[in-house]
């Protein structure tokens, strides 16, 4: 027993005074549970707290056209805002890919006459909505099925309220009323290019997520070596040879950023042809080969500069696995990586915009979502390597300061 | 020939280096020895350009650390106590690599691989991982590579830890010939005081960031030497002779004869009046100093070492 008191009062001084210890048991799973817990509240709530915001634009000025918006403003997960201009079909996609707006309802001239005259079809296009193609799938049909449904019950509303006494006479009450016609609002995905149409699904929308996911866990390999070369001299005999940090720094980066592309490479060709032969869909690679190589390259370099910043800043591999991946996690879940950003509370939205993997992921939808161009991706790819360049500032900073002296 | 003057480090409120003045010779293998935390390894640390000195100068073959920091490391190797390899590269592509670090290429970058290699005698092995070759191929494969630059300074930092008899012994010849063939200074720490007391010309106890001796292994290990006759003397007018001879004194019925005076002639004398009494002499010891014993005094006895 007396040796196993010491064995434990030994091992409690270390734990005691190890701060990285706090940071990677404590500290850190306790940002996580609490990004975790506020991001996916949404998700489990019977009533899915969360609100896409929505630009509106009433082509159709007419009574009818207003009490059908009066009638959407009561869906809760909808944020209404009303533009008086006119707008066309791509001015409202520049404003979905913009990222202020999810939707973009137009309630098209047509929709006056499809609303009192029940024999007008669908095919007129009553309501024409703009969809960002990165919006999950399962909430943009959901949403839609409830704009329709509303629209559905404001047309047969509109019917008995034009023949309330022929049909009350004929013993057909307004509760009789059934919503039943699909397809009246026409979805369109709103594209940075429309020459070309690339259609949501799955594996399109979650791909690009995983991917820059699992480009962060580039941290691993990157603290393996770091530390193995700490902790076996071989910086001190570099150091004792006429050669710059600077170059050590360099030919890491360099190597890291071939193994961080043939990465993506790999997950790129998995699910454009591994997935489908699962049974998934498959992706596309979207717009531009060059602009996917140039975010694929932002985002590398950003990820290797995290993973020498945590390397340098550990004071052991596993200090630097553990930190490393946890915190990947963290800025996943805050930057929209696991959960839609939009589901998010505000203040973690507004969070979500220091995510370097938020930048990533944006950046790699706007190629392989919404078609977008290069200089679509000039932003991100800014944010990506200005932020690179201050990890790497640091990591120099520390291992002059903490290796090297 | 490297010279230190008041060389002084300090790490926040801890002093490691208290104002060192030490010359070490140019062509000499120095053993520097110390017990823990006496300060060897930050000694040698400054002097490989791999941490700054908090004051003092240092000049390294007419070069100034202040002022010519690079110029110093071109002609200087480290070799450090770690095996400061990646074992996943072959000894061939180990040598390859840190010969690329040091600036060489082409042709002159195969001629100091194959000189390391044959120092080394690493022929065997050179396509093995490193990681997968023995404890003492990997030693001499860390020393390897701090010959590829042709320094005219080698700093080793216990390059012998870990290796058996047989692997150690060849190191240290190894290193004595490079010394006698290129005449390349060699500052070696070890804690094995026989290495040092085997291989140094020079020696530098180090102890609290002190050098608290230095000088010429030869020198200092003879220095109060004796040498010890032993013989069965009771008559006392035998032993009023006997120490009537300068520097011979008699104590528990062995003769010593101090090495300092005129040693031979007093031998010879202490001799001649045995013989002359017929006094046979049993046993004839020389007890020159022996530097485990040295050090161990002069640090205090501390068993820091091995």
């Amino acid at each position: 027993m007396n040796r196993l008191y010491y064995i434990i009062k030994k091992e409690m001084i270390e734990l005691t005074r190890d701060i990285q210890t706090y940071l990677v048991l404590i500290i850190m799973p306790s940002a996580f549970i609490l990004v975790m817990s506020l991001s996916m509240q949404a998700l489990f709530q019977a009533n899915m707290d969360f609100t896409v915001s929505t630009i509106l634009v009433d082509n159709s000025r007419s009574g009818e056209s207003r009490g059908f918006i009066k009638k959407l403003s009561k869906i809760d997960n909808l944020s209404i805002t009303e533009t008086k201009t006119a707008l066309s079909s791509a001015d409202i996609s520049r404003e979905i890919l913009s990222g202020r707006y999810k939707f973009g309802l137009v309630v098209n001239p047509s929709f006056s006459r499809y609303v009192k005259d029940l024999r007008t079809g669908a095919e007129t296009i009553p309501v024409t909505l703009h969809v960002d193609p990165a919006m999950q799938t399962s909430i943009q049909i959901g949403l839609t099925q409830q704009m329709e449904q509303q629209l559905s019950i404001f047309r047969l509303n509109t019917f008995y309220d034009n023949y309330a006494t022929v049909l009350t006479y004929a013993g057909f009450s307004r509760s009789n009323i059934v919503p039943s016609e699909k397809g009246a609002i026409k979805t369109e995905f709103a594209y940075k290019n429309s020459s070309e149409s690339i259609k949501p699904n799955a594996a399109q929308q979650s791909v690009p997520a995983w991917l820059v996911f699992s480009m962060y866990f580039i941290v691993i390999p990157i603290a393996l070596v770091f530390h193995t070369e700490k902790s076996n001299g071989t910086y001190q005999r570099v150091r004792s040879i006429n050669l710059r940090s600077r170059y050590i720094i360099a030919g890491k980066m360099v190597s890291y950023y071939m193994l961080s592309m043939i990465q993506v490479v790999a997950m790129l060709l998995v699910g454009r042809y591994i997935v489908p032969l699962l049974g998934g869909d498959t992706i596309q690679f979207g717009s531009s080969y060059f602009s996917l190589f140039v975010i694929a390259s932002c985002t590398s370099v950003n990820a290797i500069s995290y993973g020498l910043l945590v390397s340098s800043f550990s004071k052991n591999t596993q200090m630097a696995g553990a930190m490393g991946a946890v915190l990947v996690i963290i800025f996943a879940a805050i930057g929209g990586i696991m959960v839609p950003k939009f589901i998010m509370p505000k203040n973690l939205q507004l969070l979500s915009n220091i995510s370097p993997l938020s930048w990533g992921m944006e950046g790699f939808l706007d190629i392989m979502l919404r078609k977008g161009s290069f200089i679509d991706i000039i932003p991100e790819c800014l944010l990506l390597l200005g932020a690179g360049f201050v990890m790497l500032c640091i990591t120099g900073l520390i291992i002059r300061k903490k290796i090297y002296q | 020939m490297i010279t230190i003057e008041r060389l002084r480090k300090a790490y926040d409120d801890v002093i490691a280096l208290r104002d060192i003045d030490l010359t070490i010779r140019k062509g000499a293998i120095t053993g520097l020895l110390g017990p823990n935390g006496a300060g060897k390894t930050t000694l040698v640390s400054i002097l490989t350009g791999i941490l700054p000195k908090s004051g003092g100068k240092v000049a390294i073959n007419g070069l100034d650390l202040d002022t010519d920091p690079d110029a110093i490391k071109s002609i200087t190797s480290f070799v450090p106590q770690t095996l400061a390899l990646y074992p996943l590269l072959t000894p061939h592509e180990n040598l390859e690599y840190f010969g690329a670090l040091y600036g060489l290429r082409g042709k002159k970058l195969r001629e100091r691989m194959d000189f390391a290699i044959e120092a080394a005698s690493l022929h065997s092995f050179l396509d093995r991982r490193a990681g997968k070759c023995s404890g003492g191929m990997q030693r001499r494969l860390n020393l390897a590579i701090g010959l590829l630059n042709d320094p005219e300074i080698l700093y080793l930092d216990e390059p012998t830890v870990g290796v058996d008899a047989q692997s150690r012994q060849y190191m240290l010849e190894m290193i004595q010939g490079i010394n006698r063939e290129r005449r390349t200074t060699i500052i070696y720490t070890s804690h094995y005081i026989t290495e040092i007391e085997q291989i140094s010309d020079d020696i530098v106890i180090i102890d609290n960031g002190a050098i608290i001796l230095t000088g010429n292994k030869n020198e200092i290990l003879s220095a109060d030497a004796t040498v010890a006759l032993h013989a069965e003397v009771s008559d006392t007018a035998v032993l009023d002779q006997i120490t009537n001879i300068p520097g011979v004194t008699i104590a528990s019925g062995s003769i010593y004869i101090d090495s300092n005076e005129n040693l031979c002639n007093n031998i010879i004398r202490a001799v001649s009046v045995l013989r002359d009494n017929n006094i046979r002499i049993s046993a004839i010891q020389s007890s020159a100093n022996r530097l485990e014993e040295l050090y161990l005094h002069l640090t205090g006895g501390r068993r820091d070492y091995q």
